[in-house]
């Protein structure tokens, strides 16, 4: 049950193991996804989700309100996923790009799938990570800006240039594909 | 009729086989992997449950000895004087607390002047929500000028919310988050530098009566329909950013 129930959350802040393991074993798929679909190699995104894991258990003893567990959470794999994003640059002054994993390594047959992620990997990690909270994950655009304090307006405009940025590349990759 | 039926569909493709990958993505983790790192990651929380007992024990232990100190120190003290250090202190944390119930207002802030374009504003209002750490401020100070294209108001952005996670940790006594928020603020910082002079750092677009003292920047050139002197209150729409995206 995704997201979770309040009292798991509740039972979890209070420092219940089970309901603390819980809600990691719900939310660690949706972690490994998230961190898939933005583009990192297999090997980074479950090494990372392992951090998010960690950093949720440390944190969660701080979180007031169970109804803010599902921004809350995000927050801390976008954080995350941040620092992986920093971590690479200063040890590669390049700039060298992360190598995403690709549709064999996921093994991924449909074709609807391949395209979506070639047209993801197109997009700025900002977009993606705006286009994945909102449309996989469903958050509302109070929950996507408020743990960073953007304004609602700020975030609503930024997620719907990032949608219409994945249009158009959509448009043009179809204009561009053969026609069987 | 039906060429809009196909607009539309042809719309909400790209979405609907967004969340179809999310779905798959997920569905690919196998639930006993997922339990593994669940229960491995709950594992190692138990020395840390410990060690906030004991930095619980220490806190109160602390606060409560300076308390009675304080009482004591109500009257102002002076250079010199034993409880001097005490009563800086004092003055120091009031600061910090009193400031500190602005930080949302002041983030949103920074965070509309950097969409805005208005960088250097929105760097100085991130020295304000860093509160008195001078090293951080320094560091941030120094920026002024770094220019507004897009890229450099996307660091920015990171550089306010890595700047509001300082103030959460220092107000949430975590030395651990405080020092890895520190960390942060330090690399944003860095990012934003980096992808200035990647970009050419051009000039700033914000006034040059807001510049840190040191630092040069360009002429004023603030986006069109915008009061320089309005900051970022209140505009969701009209903003002249000048950007790919009109």
């Amino acid at each position: 049950m995704w997201p979770p129930y309040a009292d798991t959350v509740r039972q979890a802040i209070a420092g219940d193991s089970r309901a603390l393991t819980e809600l990691l074993t719900l939310g660690h798929p949706r972690i490994v996804a998230f961190f898939l679909g933005l583009g990192l190699d297999l090997h980074s995104a479950d090494d990372l989700a392992a951090e998010t894991a960690e950093a949720i258990v440390k944190g969660i003893s701080r979180l007031r309100e169970p109804q803010a567990f599902e921004a809350w959470f995000w927050s801390i794999a976008r954080n995350r996923l941040r620092n992986f994003y920093r971590r690479r640059r200063s040890a590669r002054p390049t700039d060298a790009m992360i190598s995403p994993a690709t549709p064999e390594e996921l093994s991924i047959e449909r074709e609807e799938h391949r395209r979506i992620l070639a047209a993801l990997a197109q997009l700025s990690p900002r977009d993606r990570e705006l286009l994945w909270l909102r449309e996989v994950e469903g958050l509302d655009y109070e929950e996507i800006g408020g743990r960073l304090g953007s304004a609602i307006g700020t975030v609503r405009v930024a997620i719907h240039r990032a949608r219409r940025r994945l249009e158009e590349i959509y448009q043009r990759d179809e204009a561009e594909r053969p026609h069987l | 009729m039906g060429y809009l039926r196909v607009v539309v569909m042809s719309r909400n493709r790209p979405f609907e086989d967004l969340r179809s990958l999310g779905e798959f993505l997920r569905n690919r983790v196998a639930d006993d992997e997922s339990r593994r790192v669940a229960a491995a990651a709950v594992r190692r929380r138990r020395p840390q449950r410990t060690r906030a007992w004991v930095a619980i024990v220490v806190g109160t232990t602390v606060f409560a000895m300076a308390n009675v100190a304080l009482a004591q120190a109500s009257d102002p003290a002076i250079p010199g004087q034993l409880l001097y250090p005490l009563d800086r202190a004092y003055e120091w944390l009031s600061d910090r607390f009193a400031s500190h119930n602005r930080v949302p207002e002041r983030v949103a802030e920074a965070l509309e002047l950097a969409e805005g374009g208005h960088t250097d504003r929105a760097l100085l209002v991130v020295t304000e929500i860093l509160g008195d750490d001078e090293t951080l401020q320094a560091e941030v100070g120094g920026l002024a000028g770094s220019g507004s294209s897009p890229a450099v108001r996307d660091e920015v952005k990171d550089l306010v919310g890595a700047a509001s996670s300082v103030r959460e940790a220092a107000q949430s006594g975590d030395a651990d988050a405080l020092a890895d928020a520190i960390d942060n603020v330090k690399e944003a910082a860095q990012d934003v530098a980096e992808t200035a002079s990647q970009g050419h750092a051009g000039g700033s677009d914000d006034n040059p009566s807001v510049t840190a003292p040191g630092q040069t920047s360009s002429p004023a050139d603030t986006a069109p329909g915008r009061d320089p002197g309005s900051g970022g209150s209140g505009s969701q729409g009209g903003r002249g950013q000048g950007s790919s995206n009109p």
